[in-house]
């Protein structure tokens, strides 16, 4: 009985070695151009001495060029890289950056810009168990130190089913982190760098991670969000006017964040204070309010540039400047850009 | 529950584990007939009524066949439990078919029809689990087999959840003797005979069948808008799925039923090797080809009556075989291409195509098989046609083309299936010492994992 307790244990240590020992090979998604960013750094990462993360106000927002220029006009040389992808919520970024960090690829980082938001470790298709279950973007995110953040999340803030049903899809996905399962192919165009849609090669060159939404002509979706922004540019003249008013009525409130929004900040702050660079939190041109993250910056937990307010910024929220509701277009973003830039210079010169 | 899910990994381990803590027999067997029906109802709870009338239907047939003092009177028995297994069948899978068979005939003579057709869902496995009751009850009949006592006996080899959605199919006097003996694991199980052969099926399924799937899909989907050679991959990397995943399921079913003590029959025989037709079905389907000679092909005479009736009883085999696999003439036509080549290799003309040499053997036998799959995998006899003819040079302006760095794939997979089958690879890993093993089988599994399809198609033969 022993002996064949010491076989079946001594089977299951060599698989957890051999996983373990496979699942050191890089294996980027190739999600909505997360590995396209990915494979430029492993080539290119040195050349990069800023980083932005965040979600597709930041991955079709941030004009790295545009930044870089503002910045050197206010006296502040940096060159970024924009890692804005798709859908990227504070909790995938913080992974992002924590795996990015860890990678080496960025050996001269010394600013890190993060797109605040909610803290909200949620899977974001509970209900389509296929596409959770292609989603490679879902698996890559959940490393140990991941999943524990999201259990403990989903064990305090959400209840009943919806709760029961997370926690399980958490540690399927877990599960599949940990085993490499179908791993494979993520591997092989890993190693190979190779990776199809946008941003391609020659986007990378030219905008360092930027991808105008104009230049996506071949995402239906996107076309068909430009065109039903087209049609209803009365109505999002008024949504924006409404948005004003109401920030001109409640004001920009600002809120105790959650324990485990606070606890990321300041895992952050002390990842990147390790490797002597800093971070800086801001918001997209979005009608969103973000009180928690307002919250840890009056707090002084966190230095933060907001840009969700149309009262602040009118040009940004003009329709000539967007792209549709969410998002700026090239020349929106250009501009966005810029600003960003600037206020990021002088408050780094401040600080410095 | 599909054996490559990991929601099934669980389920077998409280299986397993709950099995073999278990000390008597009934219990043991009690607890997997519980697993059986929890298994079967993961897909359709109300279906599981099927199955235990089914059960309740031979298990009084039998007794009643055993204990008949006439010969009228044994015919009655038999005939109820052909006529239930049969009806149920009947019913579920081939109602629709032949209400639009018959309306279409009555179309083509003029006649005026309407739509007779029922919305009918086809019980998953019903194929395979009426065939073993029908055995149970045909070998009371006989006289091979006594009638069980025991229902639960009977219960669990109608439902034993490895074999039950798509076999292997186990005849009655295969599997109640082992129900008769308590299952213990030093007389009965080879552990390492059963896990090489899940991860055997295992590798065939979820690493290499779903793979292939979606090339098929895509042409199959519209043969009209792909090109000849494309239409050639397509009909020959379905060629290999169809083996990798039937063959794959029946390795795991034989596997995990060993497991736990119970030794079902091979179901394939490295059948791509095959030097005829004839061979071929000796190779492929094996528990399925073993069921139709036992209670078809030799009840109607066998080849004991001369050459045109035995021409005519493998005709009928084949097309009643072409029948069983689904209710569309596709597969109708199917069975006739087979059934007439195993016809044309008895004759004297045709015998030379068993002399042939290797290549060409095999050739011919490949080529008969990726053929007549043309019809097995089409959804019509039409789409079928469309297929050939482009297969056959007829594609005209069709431009579109499956991913060609598939035929690599088909390569190696013949070579694969040539090196397991001549130097018994699978033999020979589960004879190496236990701790190799152990490590050995730990980082094959964490090896084979990551080449796993995220996209798991269902067992094709569940459809049958």
């Amino acid at each position: 009985m022993v002996s064949r307790l010491a076989l079946v244990l001594l089977s299951v240590a060599s698989f957890a070695v051999t996983a373990w020992a496979l699942g050191r090979l890089p294996s980027w998604p190739e999600d909505l151009g997360m590995r396209a960013r990915w494979a430029w750094l492993a080539e290119h990462g040195a050349d990069y001495d800023t980083l932005v993360v965040g979600s597709s106000a930041t991955a079709n927002g941030f004009v790295p060029a545009a930044f870089d220029a503002a910045c050197s006009a206010e006296g502040l040389e940096v060159r970024s890289f924009n890692f804005g992808v798709e859908g990227m919520d504070p909790f995938e970024a913080d992974h992002t950056l924590r795996v990015l960090l860890d990678s080496g690829l960025l050996p001269n980082l010394r600013y890190v810009l993060i797109e605040g938001n909610d803290w909200s470790p949620r899977i974001q298709y509970p209900d389509d168990e296929r596409q959770l279950w292609r989603n490679e973007r879902f698996v890559f995110l959940h490393d140990a130190e991941a999943t524990q953040e999201a259990l403990t999340w989903t064990r305090g803030h959400l209840e009943g089913d919806l709760r029961q049903r997370q926690l399980e899809q958490h540690l399927e996905l877990a599960a599949r982190h940990a085993t490499n399962l179908g791993a494979g192919p993520s591997w092989l165009g890993s190693l190979r760098g190779t990776w199809s849609g946008a941003p391609t090669r020659e986007q990378l060159a030219a905008d360092h991670g930027f991808v105008a939404l104009e230049e996506l002509t071949d995402r239906p979706d996107v076309t068909e969000r430009r065109e039903r922004f087209l049609a209803g540019l009365e109505a999002y003249v008024q949504q924006i006017e409404a948005w004003r008013q109401r920030l001109d009525a409640e004001g920009r409130p600002a809120s105790a964040p959650t324990p485990e929004y606070r606890a990321a900040v300041e895992r952050q702050a002390q990842r990147l204070a390790a490797i002597g660079a800093r971070g800086v939190y801001f918001t997209g041109t979005r009608t969103i309010q973000t009180p928690g993250l307002r919250g840890l910056a009056a707090e002084g937990a966190l230095e933060l540039l907001p840009f969700n307010d149309p009262a602040a910024f009118p040009a940004l929220y003009a329709p000539e400047a967007r792209f549709d509701r969410e998002h700026l277009n090239r020349e929106g973003a250009t501009r966005w850009s810029g600003l960003l830039g600037r206020a990021f210079a002088r408050l780094v010169s401040e600080e410095d | 529950m599909l054996f490559v899910e990991l929601r099934f990994l669980w389920f077998f381990a409280l299986v397993f584990g709950v099995h073999w803590a278990l000390r008597s027999s009934t219990q043991r067997k009690a607890w997997l007939l519980a697993a059986s029906y929890a298994f079967y109802g993961a897909w359709d709870v109300d279906l599981l009524s099927l199955i235990a009338a089914s059960t309740l239907v031979d298990f009084c047939a039998g007794r009643g066949i055993a204990g008949a003092t006439s010969q009228g009177a044994r015919r009655a028995w038999l005939a109820l439990s052909l006529t239930a297994n049969l009806g149920l069948l009947g019913f579920f899978k081939y109602f629709n078919f032949f209400a639009e068979s018959a309306a279409e005939l009555s179309r083509w003579m003029g006649l005026p029809v309407s739509n007779w057709t029922l919305a009918i869902v086809l019980p998953v496995g019903i194929s395979f689990y009426t065939f073993q009751t029908l055995s149970y009850s045909l070998d009371i009949y006989r006289g091979k087999l006594e009638p069980r006592e025991s229902f639960l006996d009977l219960a669990l080899f109608v439902s034993f959840f490895p074999q039950l959605v798509a076999g292997p199919i186990v005849r009655a006097v295969q599997f109640l003797p082992q129900l008769a003996e308590p299952r213990r694991w030093d007389a009965h199980v080879r552990a390492r005979v059963a896990l090489v052969t899940i991860a055997s099926g295992f590798f065939k399924k979820a690493v290499l069948s779903d793979h292939l799937a979606p090339v098929v899909d895509q042409v199959y989907a519209d043969p009209a808008a792909f090109d000849a050679v494309s239409t050639w991959l397509a009909a020959t990397l379905f060629h290999l799925q169809l083996y990798l995943d039937f063959s794959g399921y029946s390795e795991m079913a034989i596997g995990l039923a060993g497991l736990l003590g119970y030794q079902l029959p091979r179901n394939f025989d490295a059948p791509y090797l095959a030097r005829s037709v004839t061979a071929f079905w000796r190779r492929w389907h094996i528990t399925l080809g073993a069921w139709f000679s036992q209670y078809l092909y030799l009840p109607l005479g066998g080849s004991r009556e001369g050459s045109a009736r035995t021409y005519r009883n493998l005709l009928v085999v084949f097309l009643v075989s072409g029948l069983w696999h689904g209710a569309n003439w596709t597969f109708v036509v199917w069975g006739l291409i087979h059934g007439l080549a195993v016809v044309a290799e008895r004759t004297a003309p045709g015998a030379v195509l068993t002399r042939l040499p290797r290549p060409l053997a095999l050739l011919y036998v490949n080529l008969v098989y990726l053929f007549s799959l043309v019809f097995f995998r089409s959804e019509s006899i039409e789409s079928a046609g469309t297929t050939l003819s482009h297969m056959l040079g007829g594609a005209g302006a069709a431009t579109s083309h499956a991913d060609q760095g598939m035929w690599w794939v088909a390569a190696a997979f013949f070579v694969g299936h040539a090196c397991v089958a001549r130097y018994g690879l699978l033999e020979r890993a589960a004879s190496v010492p236990p701790r190799a093993f152990a490590v050995g089988l730990g980082v094959v599994t964490a090896l084979m994992l990551p080449w796993v399809s995220t996209a798991p198609a269902p067992f094709l033969y569940f459809q049958f």
